[in-house]
This record gives structure tokens, C-alpha cells and sequence, in this order.
């Protein structure tokens, strides 16, 4: 079972390089993360994924950019979460593994319609910890309240959730016990954190239909 | 004789099984013997009687005779069983 970051942003997009963020992970205690972007790192603590994001306005534009060949040779896929019609769509198409940014939706844009096709297509919503760390106030109230609702959807039809620091640099990054201790903030169990933690490499496996289990 | 490399090419009828995951949540738990098989659907026979359980999206664990329980796909079943014989595995 493999603990893995769903997210860091090294440089060129953040402050830090992507070795010295891998060397940071493996430090908080996990076996592998995602990096979004270009960067590659050989050799390090832990093993890096490479994640591409997809930030679109239609879902016309989210099936041409799933085709983009920057997007093929990533691990993992992530599109930014919007509307509930686009969100409905998004979960359906194939080759997306991962809804992001769904602290930034309104209160149903994620609904039950989304929460059930993506538990039949096995795709998972990212829990960021960016906006549990960073924001104040009301924002920082209505991210925990998605994050609750999400929760509570996931628990009834049990798609994946995968959790993510965001992090742009070493600074941002934070310790699996941390992590722990935000994601109880709106309501999640140890156990579901570490489920969702080990979330992707289950999304990434190859499909296998026959599993031989003893 | 039935194995995990072609139970997928091979008759599902008079197996034990047990549903372990499906988009229906009352589906999963359910456990007994295939009694008869549709393109999309396995009829179960339970203790309380015939349970007709979709192949999409839904987990089978299979008993073998030989012991082995196999964790199978619905969706990769989810064709007629006549011409699931003549199936090419990838």
C-alpha cells in the first residue's frame, strides 16, 4: 500500500526542485508522489509520478486535450472541477483519473449524479490541503464544507478521494500525521485517510480482470 | 478444467460465487451459486431465493473446484455466454 502525495508543484512551476521536494516526501513518510508538470526526477527517496492537468472551460475542450500527447504520457490525469453539468460529463470520460479544485465549486456542482459514475469509472476527487492551510475565514469555512460534503457522498457510493499538499516548495509540504489531523477537521477517519492516501496507486494499476485472491 | 487464466472463457453455471462490489449497494454481500447467466446479468441462487445481479460494474468472486477464489471483472463477463467461449483475453 503506498502512501502518495496526489500533488506537488516543483519547480518551474513552484520554488523548489523536484529532487529536493522527493527527498522532503520521503522525510514526511511517503513512498511516492505526483508531480504536475514536466519534471522528471531518477533518483530520490521516493518514486515520482508525473500528473498533468487539464483546465478547461467545456468538456469539448477537456476530450481534445486528453488527446494532447503532453497529457497521454502522464500517470495520472487531473481536470479542475466546475459546474455540475461539466462535472457529470467529465467523470465519464475514460481517460480522466482524478477531479481536482472541488473546494472551488459551489455547494451541489458535485452531486450524487457525478459521485455514482465516478464510483463506476473509478475516478477519484482530490482533497486538497492547500486551502485548509492557506485561506482564512469564511473561504477556509466554505472549503472545509465541500470537503464535508464529499465526504459524505463518498461514503455512500464509494468512489476514490485522493489528498494532495499542493505544495509549491518544501515549505508547503506536510507530514502524513499532519495530514491526518486536517483531514479530521471536516470529518475524516484515520482510516479513510490512509485509504485515500493509497488511492492512487490503485488508480494507476493496470486493469487486470481476473485477480486470483487465495 | 476451470483456472484464473480461462475462467473468463469458461461456463460460470453451478459456480460459487459472491458479489463483492456493485453500483447497487444492496448487490454486494450477495452470495450462493450461478444458476443461470444473461449477457448482462448472473442469476444467483441465494438462501432467500434468485437474485438477478448486472454484470456492469459489479466484483464476482468465484469459488473454483480446486479451492481458488478469483476476483472477476463483471464488465470483462459482460457478454452473451455462448460467445464467451470463443473470447480472446487480452
Amino acid at each position: 500500500m503506498k502512501i502518495t502525495d496526489a500533488g506537488i508543484h516543483p519547480y518551474p512551476a513552484g520554488d523548489s526542485t523536484v529532487a529536493r521536494m522527493a527527498l522532503e516526501a520521503a522525510g514526511l513518510g511517503f513512498d511516492s508522489a505526483v508531480a504536475i508538470g514536466d519534471a522528471v526526477c531518477r533518483s530520490s527517496g521516493v518514486e515520482v509520478l508525473r500528473g498533468a492537468v487539464i483546465g478547461a472551460a467545456s468538456v469539448k475542450e477537456v476530450l481534445k486535450r486528453v488527446r494532447d500527447p503532453a497529457v497521454r504520457r502522464a500517470d495520472v490525469v487531473y481536470v479542475d472541477a466546475g459546474e455540475i453539468a461539466f462535472n457529470r460529463a467529465v467523470v465519464s470520460i475514460k481517460e480522466v483519473n482524478v477531479v481536482r479544485s472541488i473546494h472551488a465549486t459551489r455547494r451541489n456542482a458535485f452531486d450524487h449524479v457525478a459521485a455514482r459514475t465516478a464510483a463506476e469509472q473509478g475516478v477519484a476527487v482530490d482533497i486538497s490541503m492547500a486551502p485548509i492551510v492557506h485561506l482564512r475565514g469564511t473561504k477556509r469555512q466554505r472549503a472545509l464544507q465541500r470537503y464535508a460534503d464529499v465526504l459524505s457522498l463518498q461514503r455512500r457510493y464509494g468512489f476514490p478521494l485522493t489528498i494532495s499538499s499542493d505544495a509549491r516548495s518544501i515549505l508547503g509540504q506536510r507530514s502524513v500525521r499532519e495530514i491526518r489531523g486536517l483531514c479530521s477537521l471536516f470529518g475524516m477517519t484515520g482510516a479513510e485517510v490512509t485509504e485515500a492516501l493509497s488511492s492512487v496507486g490503485r488508480i494507476i494499476e493496470p486493469h487486470r480482470p481476473v485477480r486470483v485472491v487465495e | 478444467m476451470i483456472s484464473p487464466q480461462n475462467v473468463l472463457r469458461h461456463e460460470l453455471i453451478g459456480l460459487d460465487v459472491l458479489v463483492v462490489r456493485a453500483s447497487n449497494p444492496d448487490h454486494a454481500g450477495v452470495s450462493g451459486r450461478v444458476t443461470d447467466e444473461t449477457r448482462n446479468t448472473l442469476v444467483i441462487l441465494t438462501g432467500r431465493g434468485e437474485k438477478q445481479i448486472p454484470k456492469r460494474f459489479s466484483v464476482f468472486r468465484f469459488r473454483l473446484p480446486d479451492g481458488t477464489a478469483v476476483d472477476v471483472d463483471g464488465s470483462s463477463l459482460e457478454t452473451q455466454p455462448e460467445r464467451r467461449i470463443g473470447m480472446r483475453i487480452r
